[in-house]
Formats: C-alpha cells, sequence, structure tokens
C-alpha cells in the first residue's frame, strides 16, 4: 500500500513535467539580418572557425543564435530578438561534469525513470555578457555568471520511448523540464 | 538522358561499359505509416515500377514503355530502444500475372547528429516465387537525411535523401551482389507528409561478366497517420 500511495504521489508530482513540451524550428539567416549588438559579441569571442547564425522558433518565442566549434568543442549563443544575450552554451561530455552534480543529477533521473540514457549534455553560461566573455576567452575568476546543466535524455515513459530537455542549476538540482516533440524519420527508416 | 546515364553508370564501374545492359524507368510509391500503442508501428507500402527504355549503352534505344511490376508491404515494427527498431513485414509482388511472397526482417538504427540524421538498417528476406528456388538475401543500407535549411528538417523545407545499400543475394547456390545509391531531394509537406523525387540507381551482375545497370526515377511519398 506505502508503495501505491508513493508510485500515485509521484505521478502527481512528475505529470506536470510530462505536460510541457518543447518544439524548436531552425532556420538559417544572414549575418547581415543579425543585430549588430549580437554580431559584435560573437566577433569579439575571436573564433578561427566559421559561425553560421538561426533563427529559432520556438512554441512561445523566438531568438537568434550562432553556432561554431572552437578547441573541438560545439559553441551555441543565444540572443534575444534585440540582441541581448541569453546565454553561451557549450556541449561536454557527462564525464566532464563534477562529479557532485553527475550523482544529484543521476538520483533524481533515475527516481523518475528507473533507467535513462543521455543524449546531450551542455553547460550553460548566463548573467553579465562582458563577464561571460572574459570567463570564456581569458579564463578569469567568474563573476555574476550563472552556471547551469542543459541535459537531454531518453527514457521509456507510460509504454514509450520519449526524448526530454533538463535544466539543473551549478549543484544538479532540478530547475525545469520539457517532452521535446520527435520528428518523423520513417522516410530513413523504411 | 543517356548520356547522363552512362555518365553515372562510368563512376560507379570500371568495366566496358558499352556492352552493359540499362533499363530505366519510373518507381513511383505511397508509404502509409501509423504508429501504435506500447511503441509498435506499422508501416504499408505500394510501389510501382515502370519501364520507359531499356537496352545496351552503345545502342540507340527508341521509348519502350512497360509496366513492369507492383510491390504491397506491410511491415510490423516494434522499438527495442529510443532509437532502435525491429520489424517483421510481408511482400506480395505482382508480376506477369503471376504473385510472388516474400518475408523481411529488419533491424533499424536511427541516431540523430547536430545537422543530420543518419540511419542504418540490417535486412533479410526470403522470395517465394512458383517454379523457381527460393531465393535469400542479406542487405546492409545506410541512409541519410540532411536538411537543406537549418539543422533538422522542418515542415515547409527541403532536405537532401542519401542512401547506399548492399544487397547480398544467394538463389540456387548463385551469388550475386546488388549495389544501390539514391539521391533524393524531398520537401516536408507537413507534420506527417513528407515527398522525394530522386534517382534510384542499381547495379547488379558485375562480380561475373557485364554488369547491369537500372535506373529508376523515384518518387515518394510518406503519409503517417
Amino acid at each position: 500500500m506505502p508503495k501505491l500511495v508513493c508510485t500515485f504521489l509521484l505521478l502527481i508530482v512528475v505529470s506536470p513535467v510530462f505536460a510541457q513540451t518543447k518544439y524548436e524550428k531552425e532556420v538559417r539567416i544572414q549575418e547581415a539580418d543579425v543585430p549588430a549588438v549580437a554580431l559584435d559579441y560573437v566577433n569579439a569571442f575571436a573564433f578561427s572557425k566559421k559561425i553560421k547564425w538561426f533563427k529559432e522558433y520556438g512554441l512561445e518565442s523566438t531568438s537568434i543564435e550562432a553556432k561554431t566549434r572552437s578547441d573541438g568543442k560545439r559553441f551555441s549563443i543565444e540572443f534575444n530578438d534585440n540582441g541581448k544575450l541569453e546565454d553561451v552554451e557549450i556541449d561536454l561530455r557527462w564525464k566532464q561534469l563534477p562529479e557532485e552534480v553527475r550523482s544529484t543529477i543521476d538520483r533524481y533521473l533515475n527516481e523518475i525513470y528507473g533507467k535513462y540514457r543521455l543524449d546531450k549534455a551542455q553547460i550553460q553560461y548566463s548573467g553579465d555578457p562582458d563577464h561571460i566573455l572574459r570567463f570564456l576567452r581569458k579564463k578569469e575568476e567568474h563573476q555574476n555568471i550563472t552556471i547551469r546543466y542543459e541535459l537531454v535524455i531518453h527514457a521509456r515513459v507510460r509504454k514509450q520511448y520519449r526524448q526530454f530537455e533538463y535544466l539543473f542549476d551549478d549543484a544538479g538540482s532540478y530547475i525545469r523540464s520539457a517532452e521535446i516533440i520527435l520528428r518523423n524519420s520513417d522516410n530513413i527508416e523504411y | 538522358m543517356k548520356g547522363i546515364l552512362l555518365f553515372f553508370a562510368l563512376l560507379a564501374t570500371v568495366t566496358a561499359v558499352g556492352q552493359t545492359e540499362y533499363q530505366f524507368g519510373l518507381l513511383p510509391s505511397f508509404n502509409l505509416n501509423k504508429k501504435l500503442s506500447n511503441d509498435f508501428a506499422l508501416n504499408f507500402e505500394l510501389e510501382s515500377r515502370q519501364q520507359l527504355s531499356q537496352g545496351l549503352f552503345s545502342d540507340s534505344n527508341a521509348f519502350d514503355f512497360e509496366y513492369i511490376l507492383t510491390d504491397l508491404t506491410l511491415i510490423a515494427g516494434k522499438k527495442i530502444a529510443a532509437n532502435q527498431t525491429v520489424t517483421l513485414g510481408y511482400l506480395f509482388r505482382i508480376r506477369d500475372g503471376q504473385g510472388i511472397h516474400r518475408s523481411i526482417q529488419q533491424f533499424i538504427v536511427t541516431k540523430k547528429f547536430t545537422g543530420l540524421k543518419l540511419s542504418q538498417r540490417f535486412a533479410t528476406d526470403q522470395t517465394f516465387e512458383k517454379n523457381k528456388s527460393t531465393a535469400f538475401r542479406l542487405r546492409y543500407r545506410i541512409a541519410t537525411e540532411i536538411p537543406l535549411n537549418g539543422q533538422s528538417v522542418d515542415v515547409g523545407e527541403f532536405f537532401l535523401k542519401l542512401n547506399n545499400e548492399y544487397l547480398n543475394q544467394l538463389e540456387a547456390s548463385t551469388y550475386d551482389l546488388e549495389v544501390r545509391l539514391t539521391p533524393f531531394l524531398g520537401y516536408t509537406i507537413s507534420g506527417n507528409q513528407k515527398f522525394e523525387l530522386g534517382l534510384d540507381y542499381r547495379i547488379s551482375s558485375f562480380l561475373e561478366g557485364p554488369a547491369s545497370h537500372k535506373f529508376w526515377i523515384g518518387m515518394n511519398w510518406y503519409q503517417s497517420l
């Protein structure tokens, strides 16, 4: 009986999480269509590789994103439509997350899904744009920067494999999540 | 058109092309997919082949229309992991007024990378035809879908689909290898409709003797329910 109550409570807690969905459509744009403030900010990083610009359409908002690679890492720098920095995301491997953060996240996800698999991990920097720039370029001590971790995982929920995006703070505590709306792959499977 | 086909064949083989056979035609298909509960899915395909021209590359062959066959395929799939599917299927082929039966087994792995989707298909099938030995095939196909705008294929966007497949066939102790290369241009009409147009090129019988080249103009319509 207590097990049944626990399962029921878990379902109540978890259900709103599943109710949120995430859909993104990205369209390639030219530098000329990027707000000057965003362009200047990305140029200040002095990336050696080509920078690709995208307009991203979410379910409720739009944004502008610069994507490139540097030192073997994939960078995504996201701005709002006016060119105000939202965050800088850098891909990383699961083992590159601090061990304590990893175990906190792992414990949390195991409680919900029992079994899950990681598809993608990113470290996300937000806050003062100049501080982020100095921190990432010159490896200065960071101030006024918020660090978070964004994970994409998949798990079997209600008899179906589903994909989710999770956001955790720098200690590995849950912030928010959304189910990713998957695109159809029938034409390359059958 | 024949010049283009010949150029394509030259790229694929170093055999004496002039003496090799080719067949050119249309290969339209309609593909219906239905997702079921518990990660099951059904796929139905209707495909037809029509010849427009055939002969030797060295000859000047006139337009030669001929209806060849129609395939009806039903495949039941089950996801065994988020990106892995196993399927069992049955194909019924109508050719020269005769019915040909084929049983199909597949294992499909799909992976999404930044800027493209990749799918690998490992398959076996057995073809049963009256007064002929059973044909056994072992197939491997790699397929990729590359968006032409952005990093994923969205509604109202074009994409490039490239397939490369290797088919090993054993029939009455005779072995043959067929290689297929299919570049397609696709368009996502809606969340559950896609259209593709391209070339389905097949080369076979090249292990012993002159190769046989087949060029089909493929037109695929994918509909999900």
